[in-house]
């Protein structure tokens, strides 16, 4: 078994987060609210640098700017575009400053990063940095907040037409689809039973397993990926349910049904369902080389200006000497 | 260089059945206009791509054969060799049955001995004339022939300067007027003949051996009710059998207007490339629907496998448009393409039967690696990687997975051919050589098998992680995976032949499969792999029509034909077009084997009808006739137009079942279903063997999933299984709706067009609802659609992915059963398994056009089949 970190994951309240000073604090200025939420909530003297990337791709510039401005407001600075710079490089030098410094004063780096409206890639990236790229391993603690949305009503149909338009693992993530012909998918249930059905024929998988966020932000919200997934659920080995609200519980969930295969196979996992599930899945395909977390495209109009509802789900990503 | 070049024609009729005035002996009259046929030739001539070493003529020069055509005839090739600048001396020809002076043996002699007179003067006009045919049929040193055309044994032998051997053999000896069908006939003696007269090749021999004949040896497939070929030779089995023990390399032939071109394959295991050459320059207005032009060809040789002998090489053929003139040939009006290599590839019919024995040896070894989405992901989510680094990943990483499944391979090859004490000697041997080979060192704790398959792993991770650290990149080492494509596996294969002692002959072979996520630029890698000589076999899956390019990395790409063969495969298309009794023994036969797969033991006692009874009630053969007073008759007489009533009615009992009963049984029962029932009730009507086998459209990956879904919908967690009771036909009915409702929602899952190819098919199918259930019905049922050279790209797009996913099938011919039709023509019919989902037929239909068909009222479709 190849074990890849030494990281553990706990679970925070929003007031251990108000609690805390932080060396660094990332967030996303994308096109909904809620992007806004926790930066209006926290109390930005207690970060002792922030970090907001913003989404280069212009989809809804009003709603944009309103963001941006709450931004410049709160933290003094205004978002860098995803590509103006070299993203990747960037968070390579920035986490590994920040880490370096808090670890030669022989403390843990603290560093919040806000993935309400964040592509899945620039957290993804973050994780593959501390956890594979940063040489001493860094000692460190990510809080991972998440601001829970109220979806409009009937947003889960407008939803249920998706396609896939593409699907590849997230860069470290890969897992070993090159080195082991068999393999497990463990598809993560959102609204879009397309998008599921169309993993499955692309993966051809030996076995399947599907999770889904009960209990989650709302119970129509699991009646409703339930319903709409029924096909891809009777082609499943299980369904799993697991907590929206708990990313030590999804990430523990996820691991023990990958554990028994870690060792023979190349095991998919695709989450399609709330953001918190796409990090648990990150997490394990960051704690297994053989698990993969895999970015299913799904070319959507532009969504609505989801706002955050007051609920959180904060989980603590802690990096151990 | 070409070893040599054969400059073909065929059938030129001159007279008054050939195309242009200028190709009539001079006094004859007629109503052709001239074409300036010769002289567009001559034109021609000078824009070939090759200069021909010889011309090659199968036979029937003229009309008539009397003195006066022979003689312009001779001219005329005369003038065609001079166009191509061929010598006489390099022209070989046979007489055909128009040849034949017929006019002679009209005449019933008053006595035996005149009419054996009259016997042998029907070559008179070519032997007692002076033309380039008599010359070059007449024994002597100067014309290197050898033999009779005219007289026995029918037969000629002309050897080259070069040692290349032209044999001619008379297929219309016996040809005279009185015979309905002129068809060819070899006599016994001309046979022995040859075998006595033509010696054994020798190994190093890289001459060419050529047949000439009039007829053909084997029947022309797809000519058609209305044309039947009743002109095969007779005896052509015994001579095909001698021209492959002396191993000849072409048939050129002639007497079919159709030219065809084709590996002719001799007691199963040698090929030969097989012309059929149309004609040069017969009027051909009114033969198969105008449809085919006249036709001239140049064959190459291109050289010689030293270890089969097997010649390959490529012909060119271009045909005759008038007023334009000479054009290469394309499907609208030729059936053989411009361009066909042969000889450098297996043909599938061929490579079957290649495998009997080897297989019975055990003298193949394959190793398959599949691309799936999250391998191909790989080479899509590293935005920062250049095109060049990009290519040097996949090259990486298929390299990489092709060692990984080689390990497979080889572990099978152990358990093979080693015994039980040797193997774990020969494993260890095994691991520490190929860890050597592909790591570059010496790993003393490789020892295993196992130990081998986890350092590939650690390489892969290792390679994921250099690949992030673009800092670093530069100080990545090179290792045996960034070689050429394939070369850590041709080490591997060395390798395991040094430890295992493996059949002599053993053939090596790569299949890769969905290789349609691929780019472009991944399939040229792979294509140039082809191109060059290697040991390894490749089977290379993609969908239909997603080979994405011939092209190479070189400037060379690879020709279909000659580099490799299409084959198509989606499904059988002998079961498509066979009667439901057949498609019920197909199904039976793979569900058996299924079985027996998967329970490792025989499952002789299961049958299709054990799990869903013996009635299939809309394919079940009919009765022959509907009393008046019956139930079909009446639904007859309520569903279908006037026109088709009144012919039922006068129809007499065999044409009744033929052209009424047997098309329009199940038409008339799922039309009254929908006529008298409303709301969510469901109806038997589709279930039992033979509806499940039409549905699986002989795929029998289908017909398995359909079954399991049979099988798993009634009790969760088991598989296809014997133990099964029957199933009832309402629940079979549910399944089978709800699986043609999964297949076209599979459409939607399609990456990047599901959307669209998913709204596609599904108006498609709503037309043909919309056709079947608002009109009275006739004996005609509509289920194809049929593209014409307007389609769109978009439209051609769709229809393409369709085809690749099983949701149309291409109308393809039993001659050509893998070339799929081009964007601008063909039928295609749409799946049986979408029918019942839309409450229709799964059974073959007629076409209408595409844009017709994407033209539905949408108001009365969902009606019905919401019912279904």
């Amino acid at each position: 078994m190849a074990l890849l970190t030494n990281f553990i994951v706990k679970d925070l309240t929003f007031a251990d987060v108000q609690s805390k000073y932080y060396d660094l604090a990332i967030f996303a200025s994308g096109y909904e609210k809620r992007c806004t939420q926790s930066i209006l909530a926290l109390d930005s003297n207690k970060f002792a640098q922030v970090v907001v990337i913003g989404f280069s791709k212009v989809v809804a510039p009003n709603l944009r700017r309103r963001n941006d401005n709450v931004f410049l407001e709160r933290t003094g600075s205004l978002p860098r575009n995803d590509k103006d710079v070299d993203l990747p490089l960037y968070l390579l030098e920035l986490l590994s400053n920040v880490t370096r410094e808090a670890n030669q004063a022989d403390r843990p780096a603290r560093i919040l990063i806000d993935y309400s409206s964040m592509h899945r890639q620039w957290y993804g990236y973050i994780l593959t940095v501390m956890n594979h790229l940063l040489e001493p391993r860094p000692i460190a603690e990510l809080d991972f907040l998440y601001s829970n949305g109220v979806y409009p009503q009937g947003y889960e149909s407008s939803v249920e037409n998706a396609v896939l338009e593409s699907i590849s693992p997230l860069p470290a993530m890969e897992g070993l689809s090159a080195s082991r012909s068999s393999s497990i998918a463990i598809l993560g249930l959102g609204f879009s039973p397309i998008a599921g059905l169309g993993a499955l024929e692309r993966l051809q998988p030996d076995r399947v397993y599907c999770f889904v966020a009960n209990p989650g932000s709302d119970h129509e919200h699991v009646k409703t990926a339930l319903r709409c997934n029924r096909p891809l659920i009777e082609k499943a080995s299980a369904l799993v349910e697991l907590p929206l609200y708990s990313l030590s519980t999804a990430y523990r969930g996820l691991t023990e049904l990958t554990w028994p295969y870690v060792d023979r196979y190349h095991i998919n996992i695709l989450p399609m369902g709330p953001k918190p599930h796409i990090l648990a899945s990150m997490l394990v395909a960051q704690t297994f080389r053989s698990v993969s977390c895999l970015y299913g495209k799904i070319d959507l109009p532009s969504g609505p200006d989801i706002e955050g509802n007051g609920q959180y789900c904060i989980g603590s990503v802690v990096f151990e000497a | 260089m070409a070893l040599l070049t054969l400059a073909v024609i065929s059938d030129i009729h001159i007279g008054d059945k050939a195309r242009s005035s200028d190709l009539l002996p001079p006094g004859m009259t007629s109503e052709l206009r001239n074409e300036g046929f010769l002289a567009k030739f001559e034109e021609f001539a000078t824009t070939l791509p090759v200069q021909p070493d010889c011309l090659v003529i199968a036979g029937d020069l003229s009309c008539k054969a009397d003195a006066g055509e022979i003689e312009h005839a001779s001219a005329v090739i005369t003038r065609v060799a001079r166009a191509l600048r061929i010598r006489n001396d390099e022209i070989f020809f046979v007489p055909g049955n128009h040849d034949v002076d017929w006019a002679v043996l009209r005449h019933e002699g008053p006595t035996e001995s005149t009419r054996t007179l009259r016997w042998s003067q029907r070559y008179d006009p070519i032997q007692r004339t002076a033309n380039v045919f008599h010359d070059r049929a007449s024994c002597s040193s100067d014309t290197g022939f050898e033999g009779s055309l005219f007289d026995a044994p029918y037969a000629g032998i002309w050897l080259t300067p070069a040692h290349h051997l032209f044999v001619a053999i008379n297929t219309s000896a016996l040809d005279c007027p009185l015979e309905e069908n002129h068809h060819g006939y070899i006599r016994k003696e001309t046979i022995d003949w040859l075998m006595r007269k033509i010696p054994r090749r020798s190994n190093a021999d890289q001459t060419v051996r050529c047949a000439i004949l009039h007829h053909h040896l084997t029947p022309h497939g797809n000519l058609g009710e209305e044309a039947r070929d009743f002109s095969v030779c007779q005896n052509a089995d015994l001579l095909l059998e001698v021209l492959r023990d002396l191993e000849f390399d072409l048939i050129v032939h002639g007497h079919k207007h159709l030219p065809r071109f084709e590996l002719q394959l001799i007691k199963s295991d040698f090929p030969i490339a097989q012309l059929g050459a149309g004609s040069f320059s017969a009027d051909l207005g009114k033969e198969y629907g105008g449809g085919v032009h006249n036709q001239f060809h140049l064959l190459t040789i291109e050289g010689r496998y030293a270890d089969t002998g097997r010649a390959y090489g490529m012909l060119r053929s271009w045909a005759y448009v008038f007023p334009k003139g000479w054009t290469p040939n394309i499907r609208n009006f030729a059936v053989i393409e411009h361009s066909i290599g042969f000889g450098g590839a297996l043909d599938w019919r061929d490579l079957a039967k290649k495998l009997e024995s080897p297989i019975a040896q055990r003298a193949r070894k394959g190793t398959f690696v599949p691309m799936r989405a999250d391998w191909i992901g790989t080479l899509k989510n590293k935005f920062w990687l250049s095109a060049e680094a990009n290519e040097a990943l996949f090259q990486w990483r298929l390299n990489l997975s092709t060692c990984v499944a080689f390990i497979d391979t080889a572990e099978s090859c152990l358990k093979e051919y080693c015994s039980s004490v040797e193997r774990p000697f020969a494993e260890r041997d095994l691991s520490r050589m190929l860890a050597k080979s592909w790591f570059g060192k010496t790993d003393k704790s490789v020892g295993t098998l196992a130990n081998l398959r986890t350092a590939l792993e650690d390489a892969e991770w290792a390679k994921q992680l250099t690949s992030l650290a673009r800092p670093c990149a530069d100080d990545e080492q090179a290792t045996s995976f960034d070689l050429q494509l394939f070369s850590p596996l041709h080490r591997g294969i060395q390798v395991l032949k040094r430890v295992v002692k493996f059949p002599q002959g053993t053939i090596w072979a790569l299949a890769l499969d969905e290789l349609e996520f691929l780019e472009p630029r991944h399939h040229e890698l792979i294509n140039t792999c082809l191109r060059g000589k290697s040991d390894l076999a490749f089977k290379l899956s993609t969908m239909p029509y997603f080979h994405h390019t011939l092209q190479t990395t070189t400037s060379q790409p690879i020709v279909a034909g000659n580099d490799f063969d299409y084959v198509y495969l989606d499904n059988d298309p002998g079961i498509r077009r066979s009667d439901p009794a057949n498609w019920e023994t197909w199904a039976q036969s793979v569900l058996s084997r299924r079985i027996a797969f998967v329970e490792g033991r025989d499952h002789s006692d299961f049958t299709v009808e054990r799990l869903l009874g013996n009635e299939s009630p809309l394919l079940d053969e009919k009765p022959s006739s509907w009393s008046q007073d019956s139930q079909m008759m009446g639904l007859l007489r309520k569903y279908s137009n006037s026109k088709t009533i009144e012919r039922a009615h006068r129809l007499p009992e065999p044409k009744f079942k033929d052209e009424i009963s047997r098309k329009m049984h199940g038409m008339l029962l799922l039309r009254d279903w929908a006529g008298t029932h409303r709301g969510r009730s469901h109806h038997d009507l589709y279930s039992g063997p033979k509806f499940f086998a039409r549905c699986s459209d002989a795929n029998p990956r289908q017909l398995i999933r359909l079954f399991n879904e049979l099988s798993l919908t009634r009790s969760i967690g088991t598989e296809l299984s014997i133990t099964e009771s029957r199933i009832r036909p309402s629940h079979q009915a549910e399944v089978a709706v709800r699986f043609s409702g999964e297949a076209l929602r599979n459409a939607a899952t399609e990456e990047g067009v599901g959307g669209e190819l998913y709204a596609f098919v599904k108006n498609l199918m709503e037309f043909f609802h919309d056709h079947f259930y608002r009109r009275p019905l006739t004996t005609d049922y509509y289920y194809a659609i049929s593209l014409s050279d307007n389609v769109s790209d978009n439209d051609w797009k769709l229809v393409r992915y369709a085809v690749g996913l099983g949701l149309m099938f291409p109308k393809l011919t039993f001659s050509q059963p893998d070339q799929l039709p081009e964007r601008d023509s063909g039928t295609f019919n749409l799946a049986f398994r979408l029918a019942p989902k839309f409450g229709l037929l799964p059974r073959q239909g007629r076409s209408v056009p595409l844009g017709t068909a994407k033209v539905v009222r949408k108001a009365a479709c969902s009606e019905q089949y919401s019912l279904l």
